[in-house]
């Protein structure tokens, strides 16, 4: 069986953009990540023309961060506070994204860049999470308390202080404005609703409880990639909403399933399990820039793409 | 003379009248077959009889319609003469880029001098069988690899008695708008020999459209940009609320 997209103009199997959507919203649901940086390479590989699956996987993130950050809520691992100011920062952040990433697509080298960035970003971030964690769950099984928050630095000491019960935390909101901004920023050039940046910092610069860190940070994935879907509708005409329904279709399923797979591991396990994929995403990409001979490949206008 | 000619004319009105009477549609059939046939004639002038052939005039593309086949019929008055198909697709403008190597890192730069636009789709059928053909262009390498060109020897099935037909399956992603198809017999092979420029049977054109709700979708899209940007959103966080809910109830 097949079925026709309207936008990208081709004819795909729903059953295996169902599949991948679901994997990807499973993700989502476990780690508070949008599952961007895994579900554009999935949809490339699947023939979909790139402006169309980034413009369009928006669309399914937003959906999964509201299935997920909602039972998340109802939980009680939702800090809405601290998610309005990320937001704030955010849209501040990919506003001058977006005028950097004009300027490359000028200089004509966004595309390295943009692989760069991912490498050096995603292997940061994973090298970083996955030595902490399993630091701290041999701390834990030594029987040693595990102290990964409350670390006073200088950034603690920054004006405009209040209160954020829920993550237990009383610091300058200037803090969560600034991560805002870094991954706003970030997002509009890499093209991703920004959780894999996001989580790490909310843990390791604000401080914050893992298991609010994850509801938190889908909830300001929700307005990054809302505001992400129309823009793209809006200017560019890419978003395909039959593709966005079969990837909804898997994609929400997904995060409800992966909301309740978290419960079954502790915060260590799931940034160990986190870091591994945000590892081997990066290792692919370093592999793609470094490895293989000169291949020629090419990309129509709207409409049709082909990858070599 | 005035009343025969009277009559001539009220012959005439009455035969016009009468004309009416046939539907317009059977009248427009029986004047494109003429009109079809006058012109194979015109373009294949050494045949003994007329080479035609016919097309699907409009394929429509709904959404669960899978990989479009063109099936494509006709007949020959020399069968003893191998048949030739080219379909091209609606031109688009296309990048092409290379990997090449700086300081260790891959990085994809343009082709100079490669064409800037080219068919969305391009396919060449014979009805002589071949080995599988593997071209030295790598711009032509990366199409194929693609579905973008499609080279397919003795896919055109072709009778003794000049009867041929072929399918061609485009591929997935091959866009909605005007396709053509010519239809070539090459004079080479009568005796081995090259006797003439290749003669075309046929020369047709066929649509590709969209229908029901993938043409609204498209047309919504391209006409009501912002709306449709705002649906989709409502849309995503519509089937977010509502898994949560559907779930929690389960929960």
């Amino acid at each position: 069986m097949s079925m026709y997209l309207p936008i990208a103009e081709m004819a795909t199997n729903p059953f295996v953009i169902v599949f991948f959507g679901a994997l990807v919203g499973a993700m989502s649901g476990m780690f508070g990540v949008g599952g961007g940086f895994l579900m554009a390479p999935i949809l490339f590989f699947l023939g979909i023309p790139p402006s169309v699956a980034v413009s369009t996987e928006a669309t399914q993130i937003c959906a999964a961060s509201v299935s997920g950050s909602l039972a998340h809520f109802r939980r009680g691992n939702l800090d809405i506070k601290m998610g309005l100011l990320l937001i704030a920062g955010g849209l501040l952040g990919s506003t001058v994204g977006v005028f950097v990433f004009r300027w490359l697509v000028a200089l004509g080298s966004v595309d390295l860049v943009i692989q760069i960035f991912y490498v050096l970003f995603l292997g940061g971030v994973g090298g970083m999470m996955l030595v902490e964690s399993l630091q701290a769950i041999l701390r834990r099984r030594a029987g040693k308390a595990v102290s990964l928050r409350r670390r006073h630095g200088f950034m603690h000491g920054l004006p405009f202080r209040t209160k954020f019960p829920r993550s237990k935390l009383y610091i300058s909101a200037l803090l969560p404005i600034t991560v805002g901004v870094g991954v706003g920023f970030l997002s509009a050039i890499m093209g991703v609703g920004g959780g894999f940046i996001m989580v790490p910092a909310m843990i390791y610069l604000l401080g914050m409880p893992t298991l609010v860190v994850v509801g938190t940070s889908l909830f300001t994935i929700i307005f990054v990639t809302a505001n992400n879907t129309l823009q793209h509708a809006w200017f560019n005409g890419t978003v395909d909403l039959v593709l966005a329904g079969l990837l909804l279709l898997g994609g929400v399923i997904g995060a409800q399933i992966g909301v309740r797979l978290s419960g079954r591991f502790n915060a260590e396990q799931l940034r160990v399990l986190l870091a591994l994929i945000v590892l081997a995403v990066c290792i692919k990409i370093l592999m793609d820039l470094l490895v293989g001979g000169p291949t020629v490949q090419f990309s129509f206008g709207h409409g049709g793409s082909g990858h070599g | 003379m005035a009343e025969r000619n009277n009559s001539r004319s009220v012959e005439t009105r009455r035969a016009l009248a009468g004309l009416r009477q046939i539907p317009f549609a059977v009248l427009a059939t029986l004047a494109a077959l003429g009109l079809a046939m006058g012109l194979s004639l015109a373009a294949a002038p050494r045949a003994q009889g007329p080479d035609v052939a016919a097309v699907e005039s409009q394929v429509t593309v709904g959404l669960f319609t899978g990989k479009v086949i063109v099936r494509v019929f006709g007949s020959t008055a020399s069968p003893e003469l191998p048949v030739r198909l080219e379909l091209t697709g609606p031109p688009r403008d296309v990048v092409f880029t290379e990997s090449v190597r700086r300081f260790g890192i891959k990085v994809n730069e343009p082709i100079d001098g490669a064409p800037q636009r080219i068919p969305s789709v391009r396919a060449e059928l014979t009805s002589t069988v071949a080995p599988a053909y593997t071209s030295e262009s790598p711009l032509e390498e990366a199409l194929m690899r693609e579905g973008a060109l499609l080279i397919l020897p003795g896919a055109i099935k072709l009778e003794p008695t000049g009867l041929f037909f072929a399918e061609i399956p485009l591929p997935a992603s091959a866009p909605p708008g005007r396709y053509q198809i010519e239809i070539f017999q090459d004079e080479t092979a009568v005796d081995g020999e090259t006797k003439a420029a290749p003669v075309v049977l046929a020369a047709e054109t066929f649509q590709i459209r969209q229908r029901g709700f993938v043409a609204l979708v498209s047309r919504g899209a391209k006409d009501y940009a912002f709306l449709y940007g705002l649906l989709c959103v409502l849309v995503a966080l519509s089937a977010g609320w509502f898994t949560e809910r559907v779930f929690r109830n389960r929960r």
